[in-house]
């Protein structure tokens, strides 16, 4: 569904990716877990047509997507949450679903999207009318994911889901996750902090350092590599 | 205390005049509602629309000046002009627009501030525009059976200025109602997530940029027509502060707040102007801009009626009534 290969971003004088290729199949859930600063931002950015690459290539059920402005990408079934939510804090919960189905067509389809995503997100449809700034933090990562759902994507990319929540809600987040990958059959592309929680809801997983790939495996392999328990699972 | 000067009578010419320039202030002011209230970018040169809309129309009239005023021909050209000002206005808004509106806030604040100060500039360089002089606008047009008198010419402009504004208004409010409403709203609101959900955001910016050029260029066209000549003076900045400044106290994104704003600052300014509080108060203009923004900013930092319409301030009077 997903092939980016040897992709090359930079920002300025500042090289984020040297040459990253990784991969996501259908029905996948793949989580990209680094360090701060690793580029694993970069690399959803890059996808989503939020930045273009210098080099290398992206694509998308076979499709060179890359340097494609961001909002063509959605009608072709990507949907990207990004890097701390970004919700209409102005606008209501059921104003922010809506603008979610801003590329669906019709309203009867946009119903019936608002009601499959408030079947996901029970607390979503408690506070249908509230303003999306009132929302707790974690509401409001379920307001983000829940937006990026209206469309129906084929693919979506999460950037750090867990980003300030308490482990409880971050627990209930990641079976949300795991549901609409089982229900929804969404291809997931999952970036993370949180590495065991990440490895343990994936299939997949990528590691990413300094802007290059140092490891990739299947989940339950990396979770048991040593490397990645010393790095980042805190063990020794 | 001060008594009303004995010489100042609130004539209905007077009257008249002030309305002119309230629909002219209006107008501007919702063109350039729609580029910053509604679309969220920060424009500091609105002024520059005007003048390219006020000197295309002051051009062309210009052309005309042996049409005998308020025949068929003088009203087909004062139509042509307008037709001209708005495409011409457009157009400066889409060579602005279009390189400016990818950049930052700020930078689109001096990108736009720099073309207000490079049209008058250039203006005052284009002989055939009257350089640094002013302009003569032939008088094109009168009340049909009419007398050339002041009155009933003032009286027309009168009629045309609430038509052009209600013409402003229904479209802006069309666009801000229409399906992709609540889009232009969402590019305002955070860009960034507005384009992960697949709305186009440039092309949205560069629309309502274009579209609010083109409108402060119709109110262009319709000050040179009133005033019968234009100077470069008369697009200063001080006139782009004015219209920024009718924006934020009637709100951004409030188009009725916009209209009572431009009421309000336009009545304010006549008032003391005309003397009719007496000498020591009409120096009080030169400080009235920047009082009322203090003022704004300390009581209603949102505007008058911030982002609603006065009818929705009845409405939801209405609702908090029935639920209670
Ligand atoms: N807009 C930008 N301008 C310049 N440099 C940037 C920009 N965004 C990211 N970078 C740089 O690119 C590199 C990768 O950043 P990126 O945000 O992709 O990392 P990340 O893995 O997502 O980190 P984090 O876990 O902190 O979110 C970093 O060195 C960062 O400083
Ligand atoms: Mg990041």
């Amino acid at each position: 569904m997903l092939v980016v290969e040897d992709l090359v971003v930079a920002y300025g004088a500042v090289v984020a990716l040297h040459g990253v290729s990784l991969e996501a199949k259908q029905g996948e859930i793949v989580t990209l877990i680094g360090a701060n600063g690793a580029g694993k931002s970069t690399t959803l950015r890059a996808v989503s047509g939020m930045v273009a690459p210098r080099r290398g290539s992206v694509r998308l059920d076979g499709r060179e997507v890359g340097g494609v402005p961001a909002h063509r990408l959605v009608r072709r079934g990507l949907a990207h949450v990004p890097e701390g939510r970004r919700i209409f804090t102005g606008l209501s919960v059921r104003e922010n679903l809506e603008l979610g189905a801003y590329t669906v067509r019709g309203r009867a389809e946009v119903a019936a999207r608002l009601e499959r995503v408030l079947a996901l997100f029970p607390r979503l449809a408690e506070r249908i009318a509230q303003s999306g700034g009132t929302l707790s933090g974690g509401e409001q990562q379920m307001l983000a994911i829940g937006r990026a759902m209206m469309a129906r994507p084929r693919l979506l990319l999460l950037d750090e889901p867990s980003l300030g929540l308490a482990p409880l809600l971050v627990r209930e987040i990641f079976r949300e996750i795991a549901r609409i990958n089982r229900e929804e059959g969404t291809t997931i592309l999952l970036v993370e902090q949180n590495a065991h929680l990440a490895l343990s809801t994936a299939h997949r997983g990528y590691v990413l350092e300094t802007g290059r790939v140092a490891l990739a495996d299947a989940a339950p392999a990396l979770l048991e590599s040593p490397r990645v328990r010393a790095a980042y699972l805190g063990a020794t | 205390m001060w008594t009303l000067a004995a010489e100042f009578q609130f004539s209905w010419l007077w009257v008249a005049e002030v309305l002119v320039g309230v629909a002219l202030y209006a107008m501007l002011a919702a063109s350039l509602n729609l580029v910053t209230g509604f679309g969220g970018m920060f424009s500091l040169g609105h002024h520059g629309f005007f003048a390219v809309g006020a000197y295309a129309a002051g051009w062309m009239a210009s052309l005309a000046a042996s049409v005998e005023p308020g025949s068929a021909a003088g009203w087909a050209v004062f139509a042509a002009s307008a037709v001209f000002a708005v495409a011409a206005s457009a157009a400066a808004g889409l060579l602005v627009g279009l390189p400016c509106l990818r950049l930052r806030g700020d930078y689109l604040a001096i990108a736009t501030l720099a073309f207000g100060e490079i049209v008058r500039i250039v203006i005052q360089n284009t002989p055939a525009l009257g350089g640094s002089l002013e302009l003569n606008v032939p008088r094109l047009v009168m009340r049909p059976r009419g007398l050339a008198e002041v009155e009933s010419f003032r009286e027309l402009f009168l009629v045309v200025g609430v038509a052009a504004l209600a013409v402003v208004l229904v479209v802006i409010r069309n666009i801000v109602r229409s399906a992709h409403g609540r889009a232009v709203v969402s590019v305002r609101e955070d860009e960034i997530a507005s384009e992960l959900l697949g709305v186009p955001t440039t092309r949205y910016k560069v629309r309502a940029f274009v579209l609010g050029a083109a409108f402060a260029g119709l109110a262009g066209w319709y000050y040179a027509h009133y005033t019968g000549s234009i100077a470069p003076a008369n697009f200063d900045m001080l006139v782009g502060i004015k219209i920024l400044l009718i924006v934020v106290l009637g709100g951004l994104g409030s188009l009725t707040g916009t209209v009572l704003a431009a009421a309000v600052l336009v009545g304010l300014e006549r008032l003391l102007q005309s003397g009719v509080f007496g000498e020591d108060l009409k120096r009080w203009m030169q400080v009235e801009y920047a009082l009322i923004l203090i003022l704004v900013m300390l009581l209603r930092p949102h505007g008058l009626l911030g982002r609603f319409e006065l009818g929705d301030l009845f409405r939801r009077r209405a609702r908090g009534g029935r639920a209670a």
